[in-house]
């Protein structure tokens, strides 16, 4: 029989389990829309108990202007915050692609996707060239309220997908974020399918497959951004 | 719901600082605070309390200096208001009982079934990550929170002991003991299921 663990391996193995927990994917969407709701309402109760007094003091009404505008520029700047890009929505729009590959147009290069999608979309992100997979097919998806390309790959047999979005407008959920070739990527895993999420310059990107995670960080270390 | 309070009233200036400071920070202060209320809207409710006392207090976090640590301390004395008013915990013991709740420390603090343990990694992976949030939430709440600062967020012990208020020393010795006491409630669901044996168990 195998010798028993010592507690520094016990100890070992349950903050190494511990800190898997942090890859698990959090939606904060409804939270975001909370913060905004509840800055909202804040900002009309204090308008009703200050307006009134407001009308006899010029100062009181600047006060209330600057109120108002304190708020708006908050919302703004929550509402121009990129949305995270949950895992579980990611890993539906794999499956849906990989389901509907029959329907993407077929293409052997990154420059011939680049024009068969700019056609359909005119701000159309600039695809990272793969290197050690090969292009499938391609085509542009509605996802969480904006668009992205979606772009199928081959690792032998096994179909991978790229998303590419625009960074303003996607961020990679929080999660284990490792360096490979001197970019940072976060990594998430749903069901088996696992996500290696990045920002580069003005694009987001997630490279998504039911590949081991060093596979996927050795096929996303190779994209040419 | 969050307490109203006053309205923040920021500058253009802080506005962008909290977006840039704090927005960033959301999804680890909704994790911990998952982990620690064992409910989804209850969590909510915490964090969005916390962002809104961020919010208020965004002067007063200095630059180059920890955010996430900034903001667990708020999330933790939010949690701890919460706790005591019973507003989002109606069931809710305080924080007093749950330390008064603790066994005695052993002097080895080490688990029960820490003799009978091999291959510990490979078992704890058998565990999906739903047993070992309840595994985490059947736990004392400073060991809880030790845990989920340390282990979790893989937060220093000097950061964890500032937000916990505690000195670095009792950090180490409660994650010490959390895992312990974590890692014996994993092992007697393994034996319940049948991934290690009772027999050998029993005899090891």
């Amino acid at each position: 029989m195998r010798d028993r663990a010592t507690q520094t391996e016990l100890d070992d193995a349950v903050r190494e389990r511990l800190a898997r927990m942090a890859t698990v994917p959090v939606d904060t969407s409804n939270l975001e829309r909370r913060l905004r709701a509840a800055m909202a309402d804040n900002g009309s109760e204090h308008s009703r108990w200050r307006l009134p007094r407001a009308w006899r003091s010029l100062t009181a009404v600047a006060a209330a202007i600057l109120i108002v505008v304190t708020v708006g520029l908050v919302l703004m700047n929550l509402g121009n915050t990129p949305a995270m890009a949950a895992p579980m929505d990611l890993a539906r729009l794999h499956a849906e692609a990989i389901k509907s590959d029959s329907m993407m147009t077929v293409v052997t290069s990154v420059e011939q996707a680049n024009r068969v999608l700019s056609g359909q979309w005119s701000d159309l992100p600039q695809l990272p060239t793969p290197t050690s997979s090969q292009l499938h097919a391609c085509c542009i998806h509605d996802f969480m309220d904006s668009k992205v390309a979606c772009l199928i790959l081959r690792d032998g047999q096994t179909p991978l997908t790229m998303v590419v979005g625009r960074a303003r407008e996607f961020r990679p959920a929080e999660g284990r974020t490792v360096e490979r070739g001197g970019r940072k990527f976060t990594l998430h895993e749903v069901n088996g399918l696992r996500m290696a999420m990045t920002h580069q310059g003005d694009r987001f990107v997630c490279l998504m497959g039911e590949v081991s995670a060093d596979r996927l960080l050795e096929i996303a270390e190779g994209l040419g951004f | 719901m969050m307490e109203p309070g006053t309205p923040p009233r920021l500058t253009t200036d802080q506005a962008a600082r909290f977006k840039r400071l704090a927005v960033p920070q959301l999804a680890i202060l909704l994790r911990t605070a998952k982990y620690l209320t064992h409910h989804d809207q209850q969590a909510e409710d915490l964090v969005q309390d916390t962002m809104m006392k961020a919010m208020r207090a965004i002067d007063h976090f200095r630059d180059g200096t920890d955010i996430k640590a900034w903001l667990m301390t708020i999330l933790r004395r939010a949690h701890i208001d919460a706790v005591r008013s019973n507003k989002h915990h109606p069931q809710a013991v305080s924080i007093e009982q749950t330390q008064m709740e603790l066994p005695e420390p052993r002097r080895d603090e080490a688990g029960e079934y820490d003799s009978k343990w091999n291959q510990p990694a490979a078992l704890l992976d058998r565990f999906g990550d739903r047993e070992v949030i309840e595994a985490l939430q059947a736990l004392p709440e400073d060991i809880r929170w030790t845990l989920l600062l340390v282990d979790v967020e893989q937060m220093d012990h000097s950061a964890a002991a500032t937000i916990l208020e505690v000195p670095v020393g009792t950090i180490k010795s409660r994650a010490h003991r959390g895992r312990a006491m974590l890692r014996d409630r994993l092992y007697r669901w393994a034996q319940e299921r049948g991934w290690v044996s009772k027999q050998e168990s029993s005899h090891a």
